[in-house]
């Protein structure tokens, strides 16, 4: 509860303190916009304050359900993996829901102003940053069905060749027929890497379709990509610590030392290792490149 | 920079129904010539959307333009400008002419002369093309 509680009060501290009117007037200088007045600033203001909140909305429950059900679990374990789950999931459900609160949002004055240019994804989100989280994402999937192909593999190549005494392979021999044993099934990873991928196909849809958020056709433009460009990243990240840890349930060292395994096995092995332990940090790279403003681009923008 | 998009502005208090404004309005910035023939537009329901208007009043004013061969809905390519008004062209015409036959009075010359310079004017550029 002690990381619940300070969660909580570092994610207030955010909510309250930083979203005011400079806030939003950063925002918008970051994505090149340099002519800023009083509308526009409390227009970006209230995109991150909305976003912010739901933010906290999404994520106290979460953070609160999770220690609740996982009350043995470390504090190591809950920092690490599955803090990233929890958070960059939160992030990217409380901007799904704000994409959607806000194409509910009708304009309320008599005189309606619209801009006559068709509005596309490839406006909002660059062509490269759609296709690094799809392969991404065919990444995660290939890795989970990987594994419920291979395991029961190297279980019935385990039945027929007896595992290593334990004089011989003393760290391994006990843990390979346990390791197989015990690994969970595949599907929560399937599962969690398509509601990523849907989570991510719905911020980018709403963000190309809803209504505008100011009559300023720059600043709606800029605060559509930010919302499409973030989901993106965001589900590039969390896709990556999925598809880390389908790959790494694969445990190609258990493998190795199956009797009788034919050789390539042990060169996938290697590959396998690195793709392992570079994808997570490529997944980070990638969200962060994604996410930050591209400002020759946006300085074209009309 | 790019040349900003233009924009269409609907004043529900009006008096004018809204479908209505769209249309003229349409019509208006093609016959001007911000929107060129081929020029793209969005989608019945992100005009709809950003006017906070029924998607039917949006598709009755897209129909009649497209009735009147001012628009043209290709299935890949969205609702797109397919030609200038009749007789919004017609307007535009009838005004340069009134200027030129000003502007030629004011040189003396009658109609058979402002006629020949305008038929030799014509020529001359069906020459050079």
């Amino acid at each position: 509860m002690v990381l619940v509680t300070s969660t909580v009060l570092v994610l207030s501290a955010v909510v309250v303190g930083v979203v005011r009117p400079p806030g939003g007037a950063g925002l918008l200088r970051r994505w090149g916009i340099v002519e800023l007045d009083g509308d526009k600033a409390r227009t970006a203001s209230r995109y991150l304050r909305e976003r912010r909140v739901l933010t906290l909305v999404v994520m106290v429950p979460a953070l609160v359900v999770v220690s609740t059900l996982w009350v043995n679990v470390s504090t190591y374990e809950l920092l690490s993996e599955a803090s990233m789950y929890l958070v960059l999931g939160s992030v990217l459900v409380s901007m799904l829901v704000a994409e959607w609160w806000a194409g509910l949002r009708r304009p309320q004055a008599s005189t309606r102003v619209a801009v006559l240019r068709r509005r596309r994804v490839s406006d909002l989100v660059p062509t490269y940053a759609l296709v690094l989280y799809l392969a991404m994402t065919a990444l995660a999937i290939a890795a989970d069905v990987a594994g419920s192909v291979v395991r029961p593999w190297a279980q019935r190549m385990l039945q027929r060749s007896p595992p290593p005494a334990e004089r011989e392979r003393p760290f391994l021999a006990g843990d390979l027929y346990r390791d197989l044993a015990a690994i969970p099934p595949d599907w929560p990873f399937l599962a969690g890497t398509a509601a990523c991928l849907a989570a991510v196909a719905g911020v980018v849809w709403l963000a190309v379709t809803r209504p505008m958020a100011t009559e300023d056709d720059r600043v709606d433009a800029v605060l559509r990509a930010r919302s499409a460009r973030v989901a993106v990243g965001l589900g590039t990240a969390l896709t990556a610590t999925i598809t880390q840890a389908a790959l790494a349930r694969l445990r190609p060292q258990s493998f190795l030392f199956v009797q009788g395994a034919p050789d390539w096995v042990t060169t996938a092995g290697t590959a396998l290792y690195w793709v392992t332990v570079l994808v997570w940090p490529l997944g980070i790279v990638i969200w962060i490149w994604v996410t930050t403003p591209p400002r020759r681009r946006l300085a074209r923008t009309p | 920079m790019t040349a900003a998009a233009p924009r269409l502005v609907v004043d529900l208090d009006s008096g004018v129904p809204p479908w209505r404004q769209v249309r003229d309005q349409l019509l208006g910035l093609i016959a001007a010539g911000h929107l060129t023939v081929g020029a793209q537009l969005p989608t019945i329901r992100q005009l709809a959307t950003d006017l906070g208007l029924a998607a039917g009043t949006v598709a009755r004013a897209y129909r009649e333009l497209e009735t009147a061969g001012v628009l043209h809905t290709a299935r890949r390519r969205g609702t797109l400008v397919a030609a200038i008004p009749a007789a919004q062209s017609q307007t535009a015409l009838a005004t340069l002419a009134a200027d030129y036959a000003t502007r030629a009075r004011a040189l003396g010359a009658d109609l058979d002369t402002a006629l020949a310079a305008c038929r030799a004017a014509y020529t001359h550029q069906e020459h050079r093309q």
